[in-house]
């Protein structure tokens, strides 16, 4: 992991099961089958549901502050704890999870590496038991804004030739063909992309393990596509969390200095009145 | 009690013209089965059963169930 340009947000499944007991560490599972957890979880691992844990349940935004430091304490975590995410389908949603803690300003937060998937295929150990963590006083520090991008700055920004889009979702759902992945419920009016946007699935960031492809394969993916460390780079795919996933790869893997996540997505371009749409 | 996953294995299928990945373990006396569209990978079903193949025939069943058929 040494050719990445932040190689300390990355663990290997080696590296968890050699510190997940330790007292300042915390794992914590992700997943998109937010079923999964219940089957089976690393000892010791708090499980987060993204649908009514990182997020706001009334309006749609990401988790606020206050909610945030209410989950972080009940999970027994501290401002100084180390926190390990990691979950299904290549982490997909720890990257989700990933995203919100730094906007927050968590010092120490990284992912495992290949996920539950590796941890699954390796044949380590798991167990159903939900931990009951002692309770904390969480703090937020602060909002790093510079990391979240909205419509309005998405709409000024795209005018600009020092802006590249990366649209992270499937070639079909990129060129219209479909609105939403198969079997998931359609949530927008019209399909295709946001216009300039070059079209890089989340899922050829990695190997077939899980794990993150290495950096000069990661450099070689986004360069062909435009896709520089000059430019200001928006990330984004349906609802933001694909894009979590790739803006993590830019962000840190390759320490990108300019990367922001769309979490709007497609399902908010798609479904404005007046919005320019390129198939 | 910690027990370790076992038989992890994971295939590729086709239901109503959609691609899908089958993945399916062992922890202890149960399987587990998922179906899940190939991209992005979020599940369809789920199956959960005393054999690989139970588990695997009720979570593509319900996977056909499911998904759209064209015809």
């Amino acid at each position: 992991m040494t050719d990445y340009a932040h190689p300390e947000v990355l663990v290997s499944t080696d590296w968890v099961d050699e510190h997940k007991d330790d007292a300042k560490v915390a794992v914590v599972e992700v997943d998109v089958d937010t079923a999964a957890y219940q089957e089976g979880h690393i000892p010791g691992a708090v499980g987060w549901n993204w649908q009514t844990q990182l997020c706001d349940t009334l309006q749609r935004d990401i988790i606020s502050q206050g909610d945030l430091e209410k989950l972080l304490g009940e999970s027994g975590i501290g401002n100084d704890t180390t926190i390990v995410l990691y979950g299904d389908n290549n982490n997909w949603f720890a990257a989700w999870a990933l995203w919100q803690l730094k906007l927050y300003q968590h010092d120490d937060v990284r992912i495992m590496d290949g996920g539950r998937k590796k941890w699954f295929a390796e044949g380590r150990g798991v167990n159903t038991e939900s931990p009951t963590p002692e309770q904390t006083t969480y703090k937020v520090k602060g909002l790093d804004s510079d990391l979240r991008i909205l419509l309005a700055e998405v709409q000024e920004a795209i005018k600009s030739d020092k802006t590249t889009l990366v649209d992270v979702r499937s070639p079909d759902e990129f060129t219209g063909k479909i609105l939403s992945p198969p079997g998931l419920p359609e949530t927008c009016q019209r399909g295709g992309h946001i216009p300039k946007a070059q079209n890089i699935p989340w899922g050829m960031a990695c190997n077939e393990d899980g794990t993150f492809k290495n950096a000069d394969e990661l450099k070689e993916l986004y360069a062909n596509k435009g896709v520089t460390p000059d430019k200001d780079v928006i990330a984004y795919c349906r609802i933001g969390e694909r894009s979590s996933h790739s803006w993590f790869a830019l962000k840190y893997l390759l320490g990108y200095p300019n990367v922001k996540n769309y979490d709007g997505s497609w399902t908010e371009w798609g479904n404005l009145v007046g919005a320019p749409v390129e198939k | 009690m910690t027990i370790k996953v076992e038989g992890h294995q994971s295939e590729l299928t086709e239901i109503h013209g959609v691609e899908l990945r089958v993945t399916s373990y062992q922890i202890g006396e149960r399987y587990f089965c998922h179906v899940s569209n190939a991209d992005p990978g979020a599940t369809i079903a789920r199956g959960e059963g005393g054999s690989r193949g139970e588990a695997r025939e009720i979570a593509l069943s319900k996977a056909t169930r499911r998904l759209p058929n064209p015809s």
